[in-house]
C-alpha cells in the first residue's frame, strides 16, 4: 500500500519545554479513510497542525507522498487541503471568491474549476449564494465552504478537523459521500471528529490518542479483538480509554 | 426595579464618555471647530443677504415645516442595548418596562435639542416672513415638541408590529401636516384636528402592538444604526476600531479587480479586493486624494503643489503598508502552495498601481490650479519616481525582511 501520509516519530507541540505529542506513529494509506479520536486535549488539533506544517516537529518527520515540508514546501503543500474545526474565512470575499481563490492557488484548470463549482454548489444547496459574503453565512454555511475549497482542490490528502458539527443533514450526507467518492478515487484522508457513530461507520482505521501518545490503532474489529468484546463499540472502547482503563492495551 | 435602571444609566454614561473622547480627538486634531466657527460667520453674513432678496410669496412655512419636519418624524430610539441582551436581558422583558421608559425619555430630549437648534437657525426667517412674536415661535416649539413625543410613543409601539410600514406612512404625513398647520400658524382648525387624528392613531397602534411581542433585533438594528452615525463621523478623522473588519461590497468596481485566471494572480485578486471593500483602506485613500486635490486647488504659489502631491502619496502610501499585515485566514490563505515571492510582487503591484491612479488624480488637480500642461508632466514624473523609489525600493525591502 502507498503511504500518502506518514507521521514517524512525531514528538511536537507548542514549546519544546512542554511538548504535547509523544512519539507518535502513524500513517494513512492511498484511498483510506483514518479517523483521528481523542479527548479535548488529547493532541488531535496539535496533530493537525504539525501535519500542515504550521508547528515544526521537535523530533520525527512528517511526509507527504514521500517528502517533508523542508525538502519541498510547495510540493508538500500542493499535496493537500484542509478543513479546520472552525471556519477561518476571507471577510472581504465572496462565496464564489472564495471557491475561485482556491482554485486559481491550486493551479485547477478554469473548465474543472467550473464543473466542480457548479456540483459543489448543487451538493450543498449554496447555488443562490454566490455573491454572499461570510458575514451573512451561519456556521453550517461557513462550515459548507470550507469543505466545498477543500473538495474543489481535489488534492491526494485531505487533512479534516472534526466537520460536522453545525453541518445540516444534506450537507452531512454530502460530505460523506463526497468523501467516499474521493477514496475511491484515491484520495487519503485523515479525519478528526467526536462523532463516533459516524466515524465507526465511515473510516477504514482508527487512532484513539490520549494524552499526547497513542493508545491504540487499527481496524474497528482489530481495536475490538484487544479490547477483548466484539459487541463493543467504537464509544465504549472510547470512554474506556478515556478513563484510564487501558491495563487491555498491551 | 433600581438594578435595571442601573443598568441604564451606566450603558448611558459609558456611551457618553466614548462620545467625549470621540469629540476630543476629532476638535484637537482637525480644526473642526475653527471650521465651524467661519461657516457659521460666512454663513449668517450670506443667510441676512439672502433674507433681504425674499419675496412674501416665498413658501416660508413650507420649507421650516420639511426641514423640522423629518426630524420630527425620525424617531430612532437609543436602547443601549448590545447583542448579548438578546440572550441575557430577553428573560427579564416583562421587568424591562423602566429601562425602555428611560430610553424614550432621552431619545426625545436629545432630539428636542436638535429640533430646537434647527429652529434657532430658522427664527430669522420666521419672524421676517411669518410672525413677530416670540411668543408665536415658542408655543409652536412647544407643539412641535408634543408632535416629538407622539412620533416616539408611536416609534415605540411600532417595535411590536411585525408590518409597520403602513403605520409609519401615516405618521409621517399626519406629523409632516402637523408641523407645517403649527408653523403656518393660521390653520388652527387644522391642528385640531390633527391632534384628534394622532390620538385616534395612538389607539389604533396601541392596539395593535398590544396582541404582539417585542422585536428585540430590529431595536438592536436600530440601535447598532445610531451607534454607527457617531463612528462613521469620528471615522472622518480618526481610526474606529469599531469599523475594522467592516465590509463593503462596492461591486461597482469590481471590473476594477479583474485578474486573468490562475496561480500569478491570488494574491493580487486578494489585495485588490481587500483594499477596496475593507472598510479602513479604500476610505482613507479617497478621502487623502480628495484632500490633497482640494488643497492643490487652492494653494496654487510656487512650490507648494509638488509638495502636496509628494506629501499625500507618501502619507497614503504608508497607510497603505498596512494592507500587507491583512489578516488572512490560516486555513486557506497561508496554505496555498504559492511561492512567498509571487505573493510579495502582487501585493508590489497592487500598492504600485494604487500609487499610479493617485499620482494622475493628483497630477490632474495641480496642473488644473496651475493651469499648464508642462506642470501636468512634470507632477507626473515626480509622482512616477516617488513611487518607484517607495514602492520599489523601501516596500519591497522591508516586506522581504518581515514576512507575514
Amino acid at each position: 500500500m502507498e503511504k500518502v501520509l506518514d507521521v514517524s516519530h512525531l514528538k511536537g507541540g507548542y514549546s519544546i519545554n512542554q511538548p504535547v505529542l509523544h512519539n507518535l506513529n502513524f500513517h494513512v494509506n492511498k484511498g483510506e479513510l483514518v479517523g483521528l479520536v481523542g479527548l479535548n486535549g488529547a493532541g488531535k488539533s496539535t496533530t493537525i497542525k504539525h501535519i500542515l506544517g504550521l508547528l515544526e516537529p521537535f523530533e520525527g518527520a512528517i511526509r507527504v507522498n514521500g517528502k517533508t515540508i523542508k525538502e519541498d514546501k510547495m510540493f508538500y503543500r500542493s499535496q493537500m487541503a484542509y478543513i479546520p474545526e472552525t471556519p477561518d474565512l476571507y471577510e472581504q470575499l465572496t462565496l464564489k471568491e472564495h471557491l475561485e481563490l482556491s482554485a486559481m492557488a491550486y493551479q485547477i484548470d478554469e473548465k474543472d474549476f467550473q464543473k466542480r463549482m457548479n456540483r459543489l454548489l448543487e451538493m450543498f444547496r449554496m447555488e443562490n449564494k454566490l455573491k454572499w459574503f461570510p458575514g451573512h453565512f451561519s456556521k453550517g454555511m461557513k462550515q459548507k465552504v470550507m469543505i466545498m475549497c477543500a473538495f474543489l482542490v481535489q488534492p491526494n490528502l485531505y487533512v479534516v478537523d472534526e466537520p460536522f458539527v453545525g453541518l445540516d443533514p444534506i450537507g452531512i450526507q454530502s460530505f460523506l459521500d463526497l468523501m467516499k467518492e474521493m477514496k475511491e478515487d484515491g484520495a487519503a484522508i485523515l479525519m478528526s471528529t467526536h462523532i463516533l457513530s459516524t466515524a465507526e461507520q465511515y473510516c477504514d482505521r482508527f487512532i484513539i490518542l490520549h494524552d499526547g501518545k497513542i493508545a491504540i490503532q487499527g481496524t474497528i474489529d482489530e481495536i475490538k479483538e484487544k479490547y477483548g468484546d466484539t459487541r463493543a463499540s467504537l464509544h465504549d472502547i472510547y470512554v474506556a480509554v478515556a478513563r484510564g482503563e487501558t491495563s487491555w492495551i498491551r | 426595579m433600581d438594578k435595571i435602571e442601573a443598568l441604564w444609566n451606566r450603558r448611558r454614561s459609558e456611551y457618553w464618555k466614548m462620545a467625549s473622547r470621540y469629540w476630543k480627538l476629532i476638535t484637537m486634531n482637525s480644526g473642526l471647530t475653527f471650521v465651524l466657527y467661519v461657516i457659521l460667520i460666512v454663513g449668517s453674513i450670506y443667510y441676512k443677504k439672502w433674507l433681504d432678496t425674499l419675496t412674501p410669496s416665498f413658501p416660508s412655512a413650507l420649507l421650516i415645516a420639511l426641514a423640522v419636519g423629518i426630524f420630527v418624524i425620525r424617531s430612532p430610539i437609543r436602547t443601549f442595548i448590545e447583542s448579548a441582551d438578546l440572550v441575557f436581558l430577553l428573560p427579564l422583558e416583562t421587568q424591562l418596562e423602566i429601562y425602555f421608559k428611560k430610553s424614550r425619555l432621552y431619545s426625545f430630549q436629545l432630539q428636542c435639542v436638535t429640533i430646537i437648534v434647527l429652529l434657532v437657525l430658522f427664527s430669522p426667517l420666521y419672524f421676517r416672513m411669518i410672525n413677530h412674536s416670540f411668543l408665536a415661535l415658542a408655543a409652536s416649539a412647544i407643539l412641535i415638541f408634543a408632535a416629538k413625543w407622539w412620533n416616539i410613543d408611536c416609534k415605540w409601539q411600532e417595535q411590536y408590529i411585525p408590518q409597520p410600514f403602513m403605520i409609519k406612512l401615516v405618521r409621517a404625513v399626519v406629523s409632516f401636516g402637523f408641523v407645517y398647520a403649527v408653523v403656518n400658524g393660521r390653520l388652527i382648525f387644522l391642528v385640531l384636528i390633527l391632534i384628534c387624528v394622532m390620538a385616534i392613531i395612538s389607539l389604533i397602534s396601541r392596539r395593535l402592538a398590544n396582541q404582539r411581542l417585542l422585536k428585540w433585533d430590529r431595536l438592536l438594528e436600530m440601535e447598532n444604526k445610531q451607534l454607527m452615525i457617531l463612528y462613521r463621523f469620528a471615522n472622518l478623522f480618526t481610526d474606529v476600531p469599531q469599523l475594522k473588519g467592516k465590509v463593503k461590497p462596492r461591486f461597482w468596481l469590481n471590473a476594477l479587480t479583474q485578474f486573468t485566471y490562475g496561480q500569478p494572480s491570488v494574491f493580487k485578486m486578494f489585495y485588490a479586493k481587500t483594499f477596496i471593500r475593507s472598510h479602513e483602506y479604500f476610505g482613507m485613500f479617497i478621502r487623502l486624494t480628495v484632500a490633497g486635490m482640494v488643497i492643490e486647488l487652492f494653494l496654487t504659489n510656487g512650490y507648494s503643489t509638488y509638495f502636496i502631491l509628494l506629501a499625500v502619496m507618501y502619507i497614503s502610501a504608508v497607510q497603505l503598508l498596512t494592507l500587507w499585515r491583512h489578516i488572512t485566514p490560516q486555513a486557506l490563505a497561508d496554505l496555498y502552495p504559492i511561492h512567498e515571492q509571487i505573493k510579495q510582487q502582487n501585493y508590489l503591484q497592487i500598492l504600485f498601481s494604487l500609487l499610479v491612479i493617485q499620482g494622475v488624480l493628483l497630477s490632474i488637480a495641480g496642473a488644473v490650479a496651475v493651469g499648464s500642461f508642462i506642470s501636468f508632466i512634470i507632477l507626473l514624473i515626480l509622482s512616477l519616481a516617488l513611487n518607484a523609489v517607495f514602492t520599489l525600493g523601501y516596500v519591497r525591502a522591508k516586506i522581504k525582511s518581515t514576512p507575514v
